[in-house]
């Protein structure tokens, strides 16, 4: 195997959700990805009371020599997938640098706060410019809106991982996303996972 | 045999050291961040074909008997849980110390600085000092594996119950390991009888602690030569104004931060067993450094054992923050400040403040949990809140702490704590011949960990509140869990169902009545024919229990019976729904100047149908 290399290591991926969005089934497919290329990766995840509605995070650092603490510092981040457009900004506050990428699912899961009337939800086009300003590549897409016409809308973090693919320098793929679906995901579903990946790809070209 | 590569979740890699050990029997009470352990112990056995005995105990102390009673017939044996729960399990490990083990026994307690999903950040390392038995402190799920096999060693060969503590952050993480076909351990159970001890009277309990007292010396020495756990980056002869000695998490973050910023004049103690503490080792450390910053989480030990107040920076000294994670960004600040303080240079930095002020404008809102769409238990507070809107609600814990959005939750102190502080409160008011109405909510699964002893206690003190245990048939809150009531096990074997009817009867209570929460009005009804019973002169404690699946655990059982809502121009925009009921799948639709239903939330469960005083919400 040819010696890995990467051009900033650790690399630093964060991907943030609403807890049900499947934040943590992706963070896994996405480390397997990577560490079937003989990476390493450690993944830290925030699960328990946050689970219900909250916040909820998940930090992958890869790196081509060793494994790294699984908390990610403030400022440190390289990518950001956000399954949701406010976690997105709420993670950029914390983790963002001039250089990070982010891709961002563009559909709202509004807190019950904002059901309720308490509080206020920020627009989109808000989101989207502030979002553009705190970084150096911004990609948004209706992840969501493409897993309903799948037929489920959890399929969307599968999409969100396959455009994330073609952000990323490692040699990750496909035929990689396959192997590691094939090992963790029923028959039934591995059909409709694969056009979710390929969606995913597709819509970032 | 092939070596397998698979990633493991922190808990999964002290599941797999546990199995790796020949432990033979796990027993564990759920609790983040300690819940997967088990799972994954479960699921080790079943891919390997093992024949470990595994249980899900009522509760902690239970769970830590039971693994004694193995450890003492030889065999090897390992109990899981929380570092809250180990409050629980504490009257067993106190007197476990002393009478020692036969077979190897390890306590794996989990800790949440942060804390993220606990009522403490109490410090496990404290309570192994307390019970005196070693504790092993990994950081990094790789650690973790390799400590809780040699856990299990060390408490076999120095016949001592002995403590891994991960903390959260080596729970939650995920690492790839390398592990290969496991085997079973045939050592057979054989019980040797021996009063003197494993029923010690106070006199022999004496010649005890002198015994635990000698083998927690030689520990320390085996300690300190402990290199794969214990060690430091000191050159020979070299001295240095500055060294950090860290354990835990703390060490991993600090290590991290010291590799990217290129610092290689700060060398680091690191230290894998707080207790007993290696002071040789740590000494050797000291002599080579002026000053030495201790971090560890989440309270103060080590910084105890170094006992030399002029040279040592910590919690003591003010140089670390008393409470909340050692995060990155924490620990980043204060040894950057700690070297700006001693004249030596300080960290790069490359944060960009100019952009974090854009965004402080954008008023972000928050996400506070909420119980699910379709949750029995929204019903359950919104029938409590009609029939006795001014009584004391004391809760418990588990997801039905929620309730505390919905004006259903008043108190939450410890598991059990519903009932022991409604008889409290009942006294408490009593005595000044106030009749305070008090409605105690606790969780199925809570019930069973420590509901009865209070329960009994209160009838037999004739204490008067209505009891509703929430009984949704799974311990949710930890992930899903069975509870005793549904009778299948943690194999998912069937083992025998607990009948909380017979149980609650059995506690002396004469009042007791099953209702299903999804039926707002019968329950409702029901709060105030207990309301009368409690009441009257030969009434008592009234005990509803409020039956339906969890609708996580059970979408198909929850709602057999989908009800497509929605919302006519009857509705007066009074917010009632929202913010008595607050499902997430409600919303107030400023468009359309009245409440809406997020169809993609909504389960169709047909509650709320019942709960809208306008009749705006019905059934399309």
């Amino acid at each position: 195997m040819e010696k890995l290399q990467l051009s900033k290591d650790p690399y630093n991926i964060i991907i943030t959700g609403v807890g049900g969005q499947g934040n943590v089934l992706g963070s896994r497919v996405l480390s397997n990805m990577l560490v079937r290329k003989g990476y390493y990766a450690t993944i830290g995840e925030t699960f328990g009371a946050s689970q219900r509605g909250g916040s909820v995070m998940s930090h992958i650092r890869v790196s081509a020599k060793s494994t790294w603490s699984p908390q990610i510092p403030r400022g440190r981040a390289d990518l950001i997938i956000a399954l949701e457009p406010v976690e997105a900004i709420r993670v950029l506050m914390i983790y963002g640098n001039q250089k990070v990428m982010v891709l961002v699912n563009t559909r709202p899961i509004y807190p019950v706060g904002v059901i309720a009337g308490e509080l206020e939800y920020p627009p989109l086009k808000d989101i989207k410019a502030s979002v553009k300003e705190l970084s150096s590549t911004a990609l948004f897409i209706d992840a969501t809106d493409e897993a309903i016409k799948l037929g489920n809308s959890i399929l969307a973090n599968i999409i969100m991982i396959g455009a994330a693919t073609r952000m990323l320098e490692f040699p990750i793929d496909r035929e990689d996303f396959n192997q590691v679906i094939l090992g963790s995901l029923p028959e039934s579903k591995l059909d409709v996972n694969l056009k979710a990946f390929d969606m995913g790809a597709r819509m970032v070209g | 045999m092939m070596k397998r590569k698979d990633i493991f979740l922190g808990n999964g890699a002290v599941a797999l050291g546990l199995v790796e050990a020949g432990c033979q029997i796990v027993t564990s009470y759920p609790g983040t961040p300690s819940s997967e352990i088990l799972p994954e112990v479960v699921r080790l056995v079943k891919s390997e074909g093992l024949n470990t005995y595994i249980e899900w105990s009522t509760n902690e102390k239970v769970a830590l008997d039971n693994a004694f009673a193995a450890a003492i017939s030889g065999k090897r044996a390992a109990c899981c849980m929380k570092q809250v729960g180990l409050n629980v399990a504490a009257d067993s490990l106190m007197s476990a110390a002393y009478l020692g083990t036969v077979g190897g026994l390890v306590i794996v307690s989990c800790d949440d600085p942060g804390p993220h999903s606990s009522q403490t950040e109490q410090d496990t390392r404290l309570m192994a000092r307390l019970a005196k038995v070693p504790v092993l402190d990994p950081s990094n799920p790789k650690e973790a594996r390799v400590m809780a096999r040699l856990a299990m060693e060390l408490s076999e060969e120095f016949r001592i119950p002995v403590i891994l503590r991960p903390a959260i952050r080596v729970c939650h993480a995920r690492q790839a390991l390398s592990w290969g076909p496991l085997k079973n351990n045939t050592k057979k159970a054989s019980f040797e009888k021996d009063p003197a001890r494993w029923a010690a009277t106070p006199r022999f309990r004496f010649i005890l602690h002198g015994e635990l007292n000698e083998k927690l010396k030689k520990i320390a020495r085996r300690f300190e030569g402990l290199t794969a756990h214990n060690f430091h980056d000191l050159e020979p002869g070299k001295k240095y104004p500055l060294g950090i000695i860290a354990g835990g998490i703390p060490y991993s973050v600090v290590r991290d931060i010291l590799t990217e910023e290129d610092r290689k004049d700060i060398p680091v103690l690191k230290i894998g067993t707080p207790y007993p503490f290696p002071e040789a080792l740590a000494d050797i450390f000291m002599s080579a450094c002026e000053k030495v910053l201790v971090l560890e989480e989440t309270d103060t030990v080590m910084e105890y054992f170094l006992r030399d107040r002029k040279k040592v920076l910590g919690r003591l000294s003010g140089h670390v923050p008393s409470e909340g994670e050692l995060a990155p960004q924490v620990v980043y600040r204060l040894v950057d400040k700690v070297l700006k303080d001693l004249g030596l240079a300080p960290f790069k930095g490359d944060r960009n403040q100019d952009a974090l002020d854009l965004v402080a404008s954008l008023d972000l809102p928050v996400r506070r949990p909420t119980l699910c769409a379709g949750c029995p238990h929204r019903a359950s507070f919104f029938a409590i809140r009609k029939a006795r809107p001014k009584a004391i609600f004391t809760s418990d814990i588990g997801c039905y702490t929620l309730g505390l959005n919905l004006g259903g939750v008043d108190t939450c102190l410890d598991m059990g704590a519903a009932i022991t502080m409604a008889s409290g409160f009942y006294h408490a008011f009593n005595q000044d011949q106030v009749a305070q109405p008090i409605v105690a909510t606790i969780g199925d699964s809570t019930f069973f960990h420590s509901g009865t002893a209070g329960l009994l206690n209160a009838v037999y003190n004739d204490a008067r509140f209505i009891l509703v245990i929430l009984d949704n048939e799974i311990t949710a809150m930890t992930g899903m869990q069975p509870t005793p009531g549904l009778g299948i096990r943690a194999d998912g074997s069937k083992g025998k169902a607990i009948s909380l009817e017979r149980v609650v009867a059995g506690c002396g209570v004469d009042f007791v009545e099953v209702v299903d929460p999804y039926e707002i009005k019968a329950m409702t009804k029901l709060l105030k024919k207990a309301t009368e019973y409690v009441n009257s002169s030969t009434g008592g404690i009234a005990v509803i229990i409020a039956r339906h699946p969890c609708v996580i655990a059970y979408p198909k059982e929850a709602i057999p019976e989908r009800k497509s809502v929605t919302v006519t121009d009857d509705c007066t925009e009074c917010n009632f729904c929202l913010e008595r009921f607050e499902c997430p799948a409600l919303y107030h639709d400023e468009e359309l100047g009245r409440t809406n239903i997020n169809q993609s939330l909504c389960t169709q469960c047909g509650v709320c149908l019942q709960i809208c005083p306008k009749g705006a919400i019905v059934e399309a």
